[in-house]
């Protein structure tokens, strides 16, 4: 013997999934922002932050005159050395906040540049700590074009080169 | 048992289904209906990040012309906020849109500012905040929570271009003070060349863009001029009035007027609207015209250049503001342009900075802060239908406003709110319906019958860190730096070049050389005081020295850039020869000294010294040699002996030592050289001396002589008593002769003289004197001689020239005398016979 008894489970199980399913859908396709931070939030910050910091220093003031980072450049040993304009300019504009206390931010950069005879060097250009090694560090990176005029500069003298300036940051 | 109820059950799910999709479809459709329907919080970064996105790096909607010059009443065509001055420009803000952006009370906060820059239909709450690091720091948006997604953006802010024109501007340059007629009517125009200026510049960020910002023409020491020209007047009795902005464009070659709307109209000397109703009387002794962009931008498409004309009207007339500008004719306008005086140019608004103050970029940042948005809704301040009214009341970062918000107030009556700062933040103004009422604890509106704005704003508190260098290097930032309440200030110190840190002051209290100090959430005030000193380096002798001595002898200390004098004693015969700094060999400053050149560091000095060498310069006069000859060295000390030889025939005539005649000396030594010196020789020639003579006054047969048929004769002539006579003879001669052997050996430079007498000689015939130097093998005539032919023979004395040199050192050297004659009726004589030589 046979009824219908069973069929209207069977209708609900189905109008239960459908709902279920189309109530998943709508969570997933619901609009959200993704970024490239969006798992590592304060990463991203820190990369915008430093991304900024530099391009702002690259950014000449007024026509004919060559940016802060330039004239950084130009001023470090081409040895290398802890430039204190950059390591002021640079913990000044990434620390600066309104708000009661300022941000603890450190920093380490360096710039590479090709030689002559195409070997790399990367030059110690500015820190405010060193790398103890347990830091969770961000890279971020800027191109900077700089003629040293007579001084030796990447193995050439009177030449313009384009070093690259890679700074690490990290939280205290 | 079968039956169709299951079929419906079927048509059902069907049916559902159909209408699932379609209702999936349908509000996929609509925008923003299930935005948000996951976790809020996990959105604030993204959101605030999205934010800081707009405003760092979009211009924001309109762009032409730009939102920030849309008036109060026209912010409905704001569609979104962006603070860069172009697409192409991020992180460089315009300080226009900043300016405009932070203006709360055109954009009431927070649905203007949500609508425009935050967008999504959540809402948020959000604090946006700019610290200008060249200016004054701004917020808008409520206090922070604890919790709230948060991005930091460094950027530029490009500053505005203006131009200052004084009146050496417009009388040196003959821009205005041209025709020597007095006038009370003077106009000045302003070139706006706008090919010019968007081709010379292309890069947004130092353009100038008349189109885009905002441009300033300030024209100062207008009254004063009129009074230094014409003492009489004083600023009290003189007036300038602007009395008419004429603006023209010029295509190609073509003028004409464009006139300006009311909302294209200047503001003026800092109003707060556009001044649009001339005349603008009692200008003061300068006046700053502020033109917005909104007409440049009417006109941009058609790259016009834009004179600016500035009518005045000055009393009493006055000759410095002549009317000397080029400008299209008034009147007619006819495209054609008339100059008053086509010598004059117009004031250039460009690129040249002695003109025009460029524009600059300084350094800042943007805050974005948002979290969940439990703030109301405050709407836009409208009348209520209820005979109420609206006031909105609004506060800053760093304090309250009670009550907040929109606040409905009963028509006619009163309204108090009080206003209280954060704890560390302090009221900086309350803006009550856009006019400042200063910092006032609490404000009543009385009366209300329209609706209200107020503002609150606040700043955090500042403190003061006075900064102080000492001489010798310099503290950055110097003097006076205020900083806010927490926030950090790093100090660098960088002494002078010679100079070090010696001490950094920190409220008193010494923290040693550092070269930075960093305020850390500055809470009170401070001082930070850098004293430095000079550097000082050591200069450190090597003692001993071999062969001398140096002074000083001990390590000196001495300041950057001193320059020290050692001074080097050699030993008695030597001299100071090198000097040795970090062992590089160097030449002395004097003989004795060497003088550091500015000192940098620090040094060793060391000395090497020689002995003193001479010379003496040795010469030989002729026929002679000395040796050695020449100039010959001699170290000091030494005893040089001299050796002076004359040549054979000669002797030494003198030697003279320093011009001294030491006499005819073989050899010269001198003692102990301690100077230069000169020795020279001279010769003499020997004196000739007898080596043989007969007068014959001896029989000469038993005087050496070999004799053949000659007579020892008494008779004449002789000399003494007695000659030899020689008688001739047929056959070959010598027919009768007398000779010998003189030995010339020692001997040189012969000379012989001899007497000889003869008679009867015929021709081919004669009396000879001869020598040979081969011991008679052969001979050579000296003399051959005829005498008297008859009478009385005499005798004739002869003395030849010198002998040739084979006469030299011979001992077999003879002397013959004889006759060739033809018969023993010749004769010839020969007497006082002598022979003289050199000796060697």
């Amino acid at each position: 013997m046979t009824n219908t008894d069973g069929q209207l489970y069977t209708i609900e199980g189905f109008a239960a999934a459908l709902i279920m399913i189309a109530t998943a859908y709508l969570v997933v396709n619901a609009t959200s922002i993704y970024t490239a931070g969006d798992t590592h939030i304060s990463d991203m910050q820190l990369e915008a932050l430093g991304t900024d910091a530099l391009k702002v220093m690259n950014i000449p003031v007024s026509k004919d005159e060559p940016s802060m980072m330039q004239e950084i450049i130009k001023a470090t040993p081409s040895s290398g050395g802890n430039n204190l304009e950059f390591g002021t300019n640079f913990s000044y504009l990434i620390n600066n906040k309104t708000g009661q206390n300022s941000d603890h931010i450190q920093f380490s950069a360096t710039y590479t540049c090709r030689n002559s005879d195409n070997s790399t060097a990367s030059i110690p250009l500015s820190y405010s700590r060193n790398l103890s090694g347990g830091e969770h560090a961000v890279r971020v990176t800027k191109w900077v074009t700089v003629n040293k005029g007579g001084v030796a500069f990447c193995g050439t003298t009177n030449t313009e080169r384009a070093v690259l300036v890679e700074v690490l940051m990290w939280r205290d | 048992m079968t039956d169709e109820n299951g079929n419906l059950s079927i048509d059902f799910l069907a049916g559902f289904t159909i209408f699932i999709l379609a209702f999936i479809w349908v509000v996929s459709m609509i925008p923003g209906l299930m935005v948000g329907l996951q976790s809020y919080t996990i959105d604030y970064d993204a959101v605030a990040y999205r934010t800081g996105v707009i405003l760092v790096e979009d211009p924001g909607w309109p762009v032409s012309p730009p939102w920030e010059y849309y008036i109060d009443q026209q912010k409905s065509n704001v569609t979104r906020f962006g603070l860069a001055i172009s697409k192409d420009t991020p992180n460089i803000l315009a300080e226009d849109k900043v300016n405009r952006f932070f203006c709360t009370t055109a954009f009431i906060y927070p649905d203007d500012y949500r609508s425009r820059v935050i967008f999504g239909d959540y809402p948020y709450g959000f604090n946006v905040s700019l610290i200008d690091l060249g200016g004054q720091n701004r917020t808008v948006g409520d206090v922070l929570p604890d919790g709230y997604g948060y991005i930091r953006r460094p950027v530029k802010i490009k500053g505005t271009s203006f131009a200052t024109i004084n009146n050496t501007d417009y009388i040196t340059n003959s821009s205005w003070y041209i025709q020597p007629d007095n006038a009370t009517t003077h106009v000045f125009s302003i070139l706006i060349d706008n090919p010019k200026l968007l081709g010379n510049i292309t890069d947004p960020a130092y353009q100038i863009d008349p189109a885009r910002e905002q441009i300033t023409i300030k024209i100062t020491d207008l009254r004063s001029t009129i009074t230094n020209y014409d003492p009489v007047i004083n600023n009290t009795t003189s007036t300038v009035t602007l009395s008419n902005i004429r603006v023209y464009k010029q295509d190609g070659g073509l003028y004409s007027n464009v006139p300006l709307t009311a909302s294209e109209y200047p503001y003026i000397d800092g109003s707060s609207t556009r001044i649009s109703t001339m005349p603008y009387p009692n200008v003061a002794d300068n006046i700053t015209l502020r033109f917005n962009p909104q007409f440049f931008d009417r006109l941009k498409a058609q790259s016009s250049k834009i004179y600016i004309a500035l009518g005045f009207t000055v009393s009493p007339e006055s000759t410095f503001l002549n009317n000397t500008q080029a400008l299209p004719d008034f009147n007619t306008l006819d495209g054609q342009l008339t100059f008053d005086n086509p010598n004059t140019t117009p004031f250039y608004y460009d690129y040249n900075p002695s003109n025009v103050t460029q524009p600059h970029l300084r350094d800042a940042v943007v805050e974005v802060a948002v979290w969940s948005g439990a703030v109301t809704s405050y709407g836009g301040g409208g009348t209520t239908p209820n005979g109420t009214h609206t006031i909105y009341a609004s506060a800053g970062s760093g304090g309250t406003i009670f009550p907040i918000g929109s606040v409905s107030v009963s028509d006619g009556a009163n309204q108090l709110f009080t206003i209280a700062n954060n704890t560390h933040y302090h009221i900086t103004d309350v803006v009550v319906d856009g006019v400042s009422n200063g910092t006032i604890s609490s404000y009543t509106f009385n009366n209300v019958v329209e609706d209200h704005t107020i503002a609150a704003l606040f700043a955090i508190d500042t403190f003061n860190i006075n900064a102080s260098a000492g001489v010798g290097g310099a503290i950055t930032p110097n003097g006076n730096v205020s900083v806010n309440y927490g926030a950090s200030q790093p100090f660098a110190i960088t002494p002078d070049a010679g100079y070090n840190i010696t001490d950094v002051f920190i409220d008193g209290v010494s923290n040693g050389t550092i070269s930075s100090y960093t305020f850390s959430n500055v809470m009170a005030n401070h001082t930070i005081n850098a004293s430095f000193a000079i550097s000082t380096y050591v200069i450190t002798p090597t003692t001993p020295l071999v062969d001398g001595a140096i002074t000083p002898n001990t390590p000196q200390t001495v300041n950057y850039g001193d320059t020290p004098t050692f001074t080097f004693t050699p030993n008695p015969g030597y001299h100071l020869d090198t000097v040795l700094v970090d062992g590089n060999p160097l030449p002395p400053t004097t003989p004795t000294t060497y003088t550091f050149p500015a000192v940098t560091a620090n040094y060793t000095i060391a000395g090497t010294f020689a002995i003193n060498a001479y010379t003496i310069t040795s010469s030989a006069g002729p026929n002679g040699a000395i040796s050695p000859s020449g100039a010959v060295n001699a170290n000091d000390g030494d005893t040089p002996t001299f050796n002076i030889t004359p040549n054979v025939g000669y002797h030494i005539a003198d030697v003279l030592v320093d011009g001294g005649s030491v006499g005819a000396v073989p050899t010269y030594t001198f003692a102990s050289v301690h100077a230069d010196h000169t020795i020279s020789a001279t010769f003499a020639a020997n004196a000739p001396i007898s080596l043989f003579s007969d007068d014959f006054e001896v029989d000469p047969s038993s005087n050496g002589w070999t004799v053949s048929g000659i007579d020892w004769y008494t008779g004449i002539p002789n000399n003494g008593g007695h000659s030899v006579q020689m008688l001739g003879s047929a056959g070959a001669g010598p027919d009768e002769y007398i000779y010998r052997t003189i030995s010339t050996s020692n001997y040189s430079g012969i000379t012989v003289s001899y007497s000889l007498g003869a008679r009867s000689i015929d021709a081919g015939e004669y009396v000879a004197a001869q020598y040979s130097t081969d011991g008679g093998v052969s001979y050579t005539n000296l003399t051959t001689y005829v005498g008297v032919y008859a009478g009385t023979a005499t005798l004739v004395t002869y003395s030849p020239p010198t002998l040739p040199a084979s006469a030299d050192h011979n001992a077999a050297f003879r002397l013959r005398f004889g006759i060739w004659g033809s018969g023993t009726g010749d004769y010839g004589w020969v007497d006082d016979v002598q022979v003289l030589g050199i000796p060697d």
